[in-house]
């Protein structure tokens, strides 16, 4: 009897024992998982995937992988004379194109790429902070890569949520931009209200992050396709080019061409659409048929955007070829007949391919009046997002600024190198004789046409304060002078509604 | 002396009385043997004389002339009284007292009616045996009072939802509990039991009854007992089904020549001619355009004529709705084998069902197989053991919202065709997709095999004690194999091929111990035990862009090949618990219950929580002063009150969680959730109150209940700073209210010889109110459903539609600032949106009547569903005025077209940017259904006792005959749940109707035989 007793209060009694609890599951990844180099490893490519804005299924937020193009694209051009948006299908990107977004901080697009900027800023800083985990033979390039990754997307957030540096009225010192989170956070109790940093603490925070990682980076070469010394001092190039200081942004340009590790592709449409970097690259994001920025059966991603060929997109952004040589269009890139980068395929239909494109737009498909882009034309191909072409545009007019500006054969040399491989005349320094001033109209014009709805146009506007076109609504005869000044708030993303009232409690 | 003179004035009047007699004739049946009752002793009180009933309950008896007390007794029944005065014949209805046999099950354990002191509803297996289902949870439909059943979708294997009292969780689960035979699931294999196997279904609702179920009670718990062999000679029962079903309604659909004219002012519109307002297009113009193929007109001194060259091809006239319902046929067969000595008894069964679905390409098919044995090996030991298989197979559809499910045909031109040698493309609209080319170019079959077995031992060691281990095993293996054809559309133009995996083991090991005895003469019992259980499962996904599964299976690399592994999930509770039963005279009776839960889902500082629960109930019946009295035979009060739990679906949120992404051709991690130590149960604590009645001789039962529930530390995602990298984090912030009246009334309406009819009725009332989400303004809003404070949960949340401007005809919705507006954008979303509906029913209930007549059996069942708003997500576009160009519902004619028009619909915007949800489509979705039908014919017993049959019986019936309901749409019981929508979209999303298959009206037939 005892017995029975014995053994039933046994199995009543399962001691409290905790191990019981302790469930584990196959496949599970959790806890404090960064500690051995294969997991640091993994977390950087995770890094890679959001900074790249490899499409989720989600929510999105493509980041360098497409939004950081697209917004300041549709923002920087004409709405209805130069770009056309089908907002039915993309509705999230109508604040842009009716260029009203700092109204509306509940923007998705706005609101999706600020969490995912900073989902890969958090896991930057859990690799640096676990760092010293790794074997010293990977340390260096594992550190540098993650921190010039949270130094390009500073840099690119700053420009996109805060005031330009050089404007009137802003203060970099005391403006105050975005928050800085430099440590990571794994536990919810670790979430506090974060403060915003000054436009400078960002800009410092950037350029420091990017020298860090460079000096980290720099025995490595090119670094295979990941983020190498040569993609930082790329980016520091923009970076400085960005704040108005023309020396370093002419020392960083340099460092990049004078390597000899890149060069420029014989035809400015040989730099697009290619299953691997090309010469060209000094970065470029990384897409393969399952892992890519969004194709057409996702509805998002750049290539749904700007393709309208039936096997990769959806048409949405559409272009109206009358603004390609346009007075009437502020900031038309005036093609010239022969410019390979303004050749249009009006031949293209439902039917085209992407091995039949061999121009630089097309007619597009879906939208027969409006021409599409031919960058980005296929998912599993890589997607640039640093050319060696625009090093030489930035060494040209640093050249010039640095210069008293005065127009070098040297910086001439950068702009020629573009326009001979675009089927373009090159220009002499006594084309500028009588009016040197007349280079800086030239630069604008070779960036636009070079770097044509790659994002970056928005960023040369502002830092130059040239005036662009008038909304849509208010077109019209007579309200020509009714033009956007690119310092104007409503140029600048808002901080998302969501974000804000999360800062309320404290 | 003063003992002698009532005794002498007693003969006296014996003596007097034996003057004047008579017979009395009669017959005693039971509410269990209607047919008669044998052994029944029939007495006049205080005579001598006595009668006992025959083999068919006749009686005959000698009494007094002015008759008395008619008092009939037999063992097990409870003794009846009857005033007889000057009838000949007296008929009496015996009620059975409930035994073992009768005991209610409450987890660990049963208890009589008397003794139960919480809130349990019971199915027995005749309401659940006759009807053609799929899922067993559709058996409890309108059956239970505080039970909601509603169904996901009419289409093969889409499921139902089962709420207990309401919701008690915004982000978790609100399902049930459910327990067989022991075994707390997490697979969901209680769908596929078989229905006919199953003895009876206990739901608990209130805390009290739930509570020994602790963390996992607070949506109810859903008892579950298999059929078991009984002792004596074995016993063959056999039954075949056979069953038609059909599509219940057809909607009314624009016809061809309506259609085109609409094509012909879509057209107009689009290119700019006839803005609204100039009037140019008129409703006879529309006519005269459509049939002509032109349309010249004059605006000015500008003659315009254009033609319209598509439509001298849009000439068809197609009933998609006949294109892609079917009548469909099903068969359903069981063969059931049971018996056994004293010391053994078993019981088998195999059971096979074969369903077709009302829309083509959609079928089921399920193999059950049972098998159990209880065994007593000695007074003191006795084992049980059963084991239950069930193999099913399930061609499936896409998904509602699909475009490739067939139901979406119905919103394709009437005047087109479909040409099956070209893919079953449209003949004219080609870019639209015809759900037949999926149909018949993809193939999508789900394979599950589920088992369940426990085994347990029992050992009663004296009279007071006995000690139970027992232990389960809960497996699922599920695969999903789906192909699309190059010919569809996500297959274009390689095919598309996908296999997914589930497995979900649990197994669970139980040790209690039973304590009876008397304190202070009184019965006490105690039940004292501990259970550890643990369920993982484990999942698998593979995809390529091949037309095969074979040659998918075979891949390993390649073109879209996805192969990236997933985690699995898996977690444990150790809990014990206790069960403490104590009553006072058969009066008084006080249950003390509780469950200490340990939980793997929770850091190490909130694994542990303790469950209480404590009732009360007063049995008034048994007080002396309703002794005897003959209008109320029962009555009792009853309380509690407890705490129950609730844990989140995700397993680790504890910890921070990881899952791999992959970047070029590399592998990395992204974080799938910040770790939250702080999180803990939901708890839900409980209030209920009732009163169980029996009147006139329990010809009259019933209850009724009053309950109130209070759910705090409710999980929800609460916003989060993005600087964090999430946008949100579960935490426990919330809580909410749901309140009830439940009643159940069962009355004995005729109970003679040849006639038997009783009623079951139950009604019930839920209202649920979120009181607080966390945070001032806090809202959820997953496309028309919200999670709003002080709102019930999940009410859909949208802008008011106004109707057309009568001048241009645009819709106009109320801006949210006493203004109406025409532009739908984010100000409207922002600032327009209102309460316009409440997908949670107010007020449910059944009715069932079942009439034995001679050798009849007639039974009904309705439901009825009140106060609840449907979301016709379908009206969006199959009437949306058109604004898409898909066939529309015929009422859409009645769209604004000229200035002048006084009609509901707004003008065709071929502009507008989506389809606009609004309350335009919230409609109420009350109903009352004939759920069920049936008419059996028994042979007569001295028919089949020669051939050696206990019974023989054949049927037939009808599910879901007709509904009343003002609803729009096919069918009002629809639930439809995105499954791609994560557990929270799947939570707050209810009532809505996206292109939702109708529950099928089923005509059956079937025979039922014993021997």
């Amino acid at each position: 009897m005892k017995k029975i007793y014995t053994s039933f209060l046994l199995i009543l009694i399962l001691t409290r024992c905790s191990s019981l609890l302790d469930v584990e599951a196959d496949g599970r990844i959790s806890g404090d998982i960064l500690t051995d180099d294969e997991t640091i490893e993994q977390a950087l490519i995770g890094a890679y995937y959001n900074f790249g804005g490899i499409s989720d299924g989600v929510s999105g937020g493509e980041l360098f992988g497409g939004d950081f193009i697209v917004i300041p694209t549709l923002l920087a051009h004409p709405q209805s004379i130069e770009v056309f948006w089908s907002s039915v299908q993309a509705p999230g990107y109508a604040n842009f194109v009716d260029k009203n977004v700092s109204d509306n901080p509940r923007n998705s697009r706005v609101t999706e790429n600020w969490r995912r900027a900073y989902e890969v800023i958090n896991t930057v800083n859990s690799i640096l902070a676990n760092i010293d985990n790794l074997s010293p033979a990977n340390r260096d390039r594992v550190e540098g890569e993650a921190l010039a990754m949270r130094g390009m997307l500073y840099f690119e957030m700053v420009r996109l949520w805060a005031p330009q540096y050089t404007a009137t009225g802003v203060t970099p010192a005391s403006t105050p931009a975005i928050p800085l989170r430099t440590e990571p956070i794994l536990d919810v109790s670790q979430i506090s209200t974060p403060t915003l940093a000054s436009i400078d603490e960002v800009y410092n925070q950037a350029a420091s992050d990017l020298d860090m990682a460079s000096t980290l980076l720099a025995p490595l070469g090119k670094n295979g396709t990941r983020i190498s010394y040569y993609t930082c001092q790329a980016v520091l190039a923009r970076l400085s080019l960005q704040k108005g200081d023309y020396a370093n942004a002419l020392t960083h340009a340099e460092n990049v061409i004078s390597s000899g590790e890149f060069s420029l592709m014989s035809d400015p449409l040989l730099a697009f659409n290619n299953p691997s970097n090309s010469d060209e690259d000094i970065f470029a994001i990384q897409q393969t048929l399952s892992n890519n920025t969004g194709d057409r059966t996702s509805g998002v991603g750049i290539t749904t955007f700007y393709s309208s060929l039936t096997e990769s997109g959806l048409g949405i952004f559409g272009i109206l070829e009358s603004a390609f040589n346009s007075t009437f269009v502020l900031n038309s890139p005036m093609f010239a007949a022969s410019d390979v980068r303004g050749s249009t395929d009006l031949t293209t239909n439902t039917s085209t391919t992407s091995n039949q494109i061999s121009t630089a737009f097309y007619t597009n498909t879906i939208n027969t009046l409006l021409l599409s882009p031919s960058k980005y034309l296929r998912t599993d191909n890589v997607l640039p997002i640093i050319r060696l072409a625009e090093m030489h545009l930035i060494r040209a007019e640093a050249n010039f600024e640095t210069n008293s500006n005065i127009v070098t054969q040297s910086a001439l040399d950068d702009i020629n190198l573009l326009r001979s491989r675009a089927n373009i005349s090159t220009l002499q320094p006594s084309d500028f004789a009588s009016d040197q001033f007349a280079f800086f109209d030239t630069l604008m014009l070779e960036r636009s046409r070079e770097l044509l709805y790659e994002g970056q146009l928005l960023h040369d506007l502002k830092r130059w304060r040239v005036f662009f076109d008038p909304l849509p609504d208010e077109f019209g005869i007579g309200n020509q002078f009714n033009i956007n000044d690119p310092w104007d708030d409503k140029f600048i993303l808002p901080i998302p509604q969501s974000e804000q009232d999360t800062w309320t409690g404290g | 002396m003063k003992k002698l003179f009532p005794g002498l004035i007693i003969s006296l009047l014996i003596i007097n009385q034996a003057f004047s007699q008579r017979t009395l004739t009669g017959r005693v049946a039971a509410d269990d043997k209607p047919s008669g009752l044998a052994g029944a002793s029939v007495q006049i009180r205080g005579q001598s004389n006595s009668a006992t009933t025959d083999n068919s309950g006749n009686y005959s008896l000698v009494i007094p002339e002015d008759g008395g007390l008619l008092t009939v007794s037999i063992d097990g029944y409870r003794t009846q009284q009857i005033e007889v005065s000057f009838q000949e014949s007296v008929d009496v209805m015996m009620i059975r007292i409930p035994d073992e046999s009768d005991q209610i099950s409450v987890g660990y354990g049963s208890q009589s009616r008397e003794e139960l002191t919480s809130s349990v509803s019971q199915i027995d297996s005749e309401s659940i045996s006759g009807q053609p289902l799929v899922g067993l949870e559709q058996a409890v439909q309108g059956k239970a009072s505080g039970v909601f059943v509603s169904n996901n979708g009419g289409k093969l294997g889409q499921g139902t939802t089962v709420r207990i009292r309401g919701g008690s969780s915004l982000v978790g689960s609100n399902d049930p509990l459910y327990v067989v035979d022991g075994i707390p699931l997490t697979s969901g294999n209680q769908s596929e039991i078989n229905p006919n196997n199953i003895a009876s279904m206990q739901i608990l609702k209130d805390a009290s009854a739930t509570a020994i179920y602790g963390s996992r009670a607070a949506n109810g718990v859903i008892l579950i007992t298999t059929k078991k062999g009984e002792s004596g000679k074995l016993k063959v029962d056999v039954d075949y089904q056979i069953g038609l079903s059909q599509r219940p309604k057809t909607l009314d659909l624009m016809s061809p020549k309506n259609y085109n004219e609409m094509l012909v002012e879509y057209t107009l519109r689009l290119t700019g001619f006839g803005d609204p307002a100039d009037g140019v297009i008129t409703r006879d113009r529309l006519e005269q355009w459509a049939e002509s193929g032109t349309a010249s007109f004059s605006i000015g001194t500008t003659d315009y004529d254009i033609g319209f060259p598509i439509l001298d091809s849009l000439t068809y006239d197609t009933d998609w709705q006949d294109e892609v319902f079917r009548n469909a046929l099903s068969h359903r067969a069981n063969i059931n084998l049971s018996g056994g000595n004293e010391n053994h008894r078993f019981f088998t069964g195999i059971g096979y069902t074969n369903q077709e679905g009302i829309l083509i390409g959609n079928d089921y098919e399920r193999l059950n197989a049972d098998f159990n044995l209880n065994s007593q090996f000695s007074s003191q030991l006795s084992t049980t053991i059963g084991i239950s298989y069930v193999n099913s197979t399930n061609n499936r559809l896409n998904d509602d919202q699909d475009l490739g499910s067939p139901m979406q045909a119905i919103a394709l031109p009437s005047s087109d065709s479909y040409d099956p040698a070209n893919n079953y493309q449209l003949r004219v609209r080609s870019l639209e997709y015809n759900p037949l080319t999926e149909v018949n170019f993809s193939d999508y079959v789900e394979t599950n095999n589920r088992f369940i077995g426990n085994a347990g031992i029992k050992y009663v060691l004296d009279e007071s004690i006995s000690f139970n281990v027992d232990g389960g095993i809960d497996y699922v293996d599920g695969k999903t194999e789906r192909r699309q054809g190059p010919e569809t559309q996500t297959g274009n133009p390689t095919g598309f091929s996908r296999i997914a995996d589930f497995t979900n083991f649990n197994y669970l090991i139980n040790g209690y111990l039973n304590y009876s005895n008397t304190v202070g003469g009184n019965p006490l019992n105690v039940v004292l035990g501990s259970s550890y259980q643990k369920s993982n499962s484990d999942f698998a996904f593979r995809s390529a862009r091949v037309n095969s599964i074979q040659e998918l299976e075979n891949k390993t690399s390649g073109d879209g090949f996805i192969n990236n592994p997933i985690p699995s999930t898996g977690y444990a509770f150790l809990s014990y618990f206790t069960r403490i039963n104590y009553s006072i005279d058969q009066k008084y009776n006080f249950q003390v219950s509780a469950r200490y839960d340990g939980s793997s889902k929770f850091g190490e500082d909130n694994r542990w929580g303790v469950f209480p629960a404590l009732s009360a109930g007063w049995t008034i019946s048994n007080e002396s002063f309703l002794e005897g009295n003959s209008t109320i035979s029962f009555l009792k009060l009853k309380g509690s009150y407890g705490i129950v739990g609730n844990t989140p679906e995700d397993d680790f949120l504890y910890v921070t969680n990881y899952f791999t992404i992959g970047y070029g051709s590399e592998t990395g991690l992204r974080i799938a959730n910040l770790a939250n130590e702080d999180l803990k149960w939901e708890s839900t604590a409980q209030l209920d109150a009732g009163l169980e009645f029996g009147l006139l001789n329990d010809r009259i039962s019933g209850s009724m209940n009053y309950y109130m529930k209070n759910t705090s530390d409710l999980l929800f995602p609460t916003p989060v700073s993005q600087t964090s990298g999430q946008s949100e984090a579960i935490t426990n912030v919330g809580s909410l209210e749901i309140s009830g009246f439940e009643i159940e009334l069962t009355t004995l309406n005729v109970a003679s010889e040849n006639v038997n009819w009783t009623t079951s009725f139950n009604i019930s009332t839920v209202n649920n109110t979120i009181t607080d989400l966390g945070g001032e303004g806090r809202t959820l809003i997953v496309e028309q459903n919200a999670y709003l404070e002080n709102q019930s949960p999940g009410v859909f949340y949208l802008p008011v539609y106004v109707g057309p401007d009568p001048a241009n005809g645009k819709s106009q919705w109320e801006d949210g600032s006493g203004g109406t507006t025409t532009n739908y954008d984010q100000d409207l979303l922002d600032n327009g949106r209102q309460v316009v509906g409440d997908p949670n029913p107010s007020l449910f209930g059944g009715l069932i009547s079942t009439l034995s007549f001679f050798n009849f059996d007639f039974s009904f069942q309705l439901q009825m569903v009140q106060g609840v708003d449907k979301y016709n997500r379908t009206g969006e576009f199959l009437a949306n005025s058109g604004i898409l160009l898909l066939g529309q519902r015929a009422d859409q004619v009645n769209r604004w077209i000229e200035p002048g028009d006084n009609v509901p619909y707004s003008v065709i915007e071929p502009s507008a940017e989506n389809t606009n949800p609004s309350s335009r489509w919230i409609e109420d979705g009350s109903f009352i259904r004939l759920n069920n039908l049936q008419l059996s014919y028994n042979l007569p017993g001295e028919m089949i006792g020669n051939m050696g049959l206990r019974y023989f019986t054949v049927y037939i019936g009808g599910q879901n005959l007709f509904t009343i309901t003002d609803y729009n749409g096919y069918d009002p019981d629809t639930n439809y749940v995105d499954p791609e929508l994560g557990g929270i979209g799947q939570n707050i999303t209810r009532g809505v109707d996206d292109f939702t298959a109708p529950q099928p009206r089923v005509f059956m037939s079937g025979i039922k035989i014993g021997f």
